[in-house]
């Protein structure tokens, strides 16, 4: 496997889902290359800081004009 | 017992019950969801007056919609789908939307947009070295400047944990469009950070294809 190759199979790779075989040559390619293990563990870590970013909490006035907006909705539907 | 430990066991029994009109069981479903469809469109549109209209709209469709599902998908993807389509015809309006949709073709389908332009060492533990109020914003920036075909992509994906099947569903476009944009989402989100995160002592290494 080369750069190209492994670039191609990463989203894979890192999702878990790679094939066994091809999943051992991307291994193997990356004990020897200094540039893909760094691609790969920089790729890892932005997804690790985007998933950790916490969610921001919905203002109460806006959650409240939702649950009016949809008890009116409703009511005449009724 | 919270909403949260409710699900997913009551989900389908919620959707159920709203279908037969029961307003309780459909303000269960809000409840659990509202706060996750109000964040996706937050991010898709940086704004949060459309953020909160979405999220109206998103809920009153399904409402209406509610007779039409099946449960083929999970009621958060049809949710999701709802409230996204929702989000694509604000960005339509605002003409942010650039001249492609997410059906045409990418035309940056070609090998140079797998190949990160540079590689460097990061920091150990890149947020230590700022505050969370600038970690945000850097990161706010950094998907904020992505193309929004890759940055919906990454945000259903990465950000909302939805398999890849799910994504191409929601967004209606093949799993092999899906896969190319989040690599290219994740390979060029990680070179907006690196500008942050670099080891300050690391070295450029250019990054050779005909190696290996």
């Amino acid at each position: 496997m080369d750069c190209r190759r492994l670039l191609e199979e990463l989203n894979l790779y890192i999702d878990g889902s790679l094939e066994k075989e091809i999943c051992e040559q991307l291994e193997a390619h990356l004990q020897d290359c200094q540039r893909c293990r760094i691609v790969l563990d920089t790729i890892k870590k932005t997804i690790t800081l985007f998933r950790d970013q916490e969610q921001v909490e919905i203002p109460l006035a806006v959650q409240e004009r939702l649950h009016q907006a949809i008890r009116t909705h409703w009511h005449k539907s009724k | 017992m919270t909403l949260e430990s409710k699900k997913p066991e009551t989900e389908l029994e919620w959707v159920r019950k709203a279908q037969d009109g029961d307003l309780e069981a459909f303000e269960s479903l809000v409840s659990l969801y509202e706060k996750r469809i109000y964040n996706i469109a937050r991010r898709l549109l940086e704004s949060e007056a459309d953020a909160e209209d979405v999220l109206q709209e998103a809920f009153l469709k399904a409402f209406e919609g509610l007779g039409k599902f099946r449960g083929e998908a999970s009621f958060y993807t049809w949710l999701v789908k709802i409230a996204v389509n929702a989000c694509l015809q604000r960005l339509h309006q605002r003409k942010k939307w650039a001249t492609v949709s997410l059906n045409d073709t990418d035309e940056r389908n070609n090998d140079d947009d797998y190949r990160p332009r540079e590689v460097v060492i990061w920091e150990d533990n890149p947020e230590k070295i700022y505050s969370r109020k600038e970690l945000r914003e850097i990161l706010n920036a950094a998907i904020s400047s992505l193309p929004t075909i890759y940055r919906m992509v990454f945000l259903l994906k990465d950000m909302e944990n939805l398999s890849a099947d799910q994504v191409a569903g929601i967004l209606g476009i093949s799993l092999p469009a899906t896969k190319s944009r989040l690599i290219r989402a994740r390979l060029e989100l990680r070179e907006r950070l690196g500008n942050h995160f670099r080891k300050k002592s690391a070295e450029i290494l250019p990054l050779d294809h005909t190696h290996g």
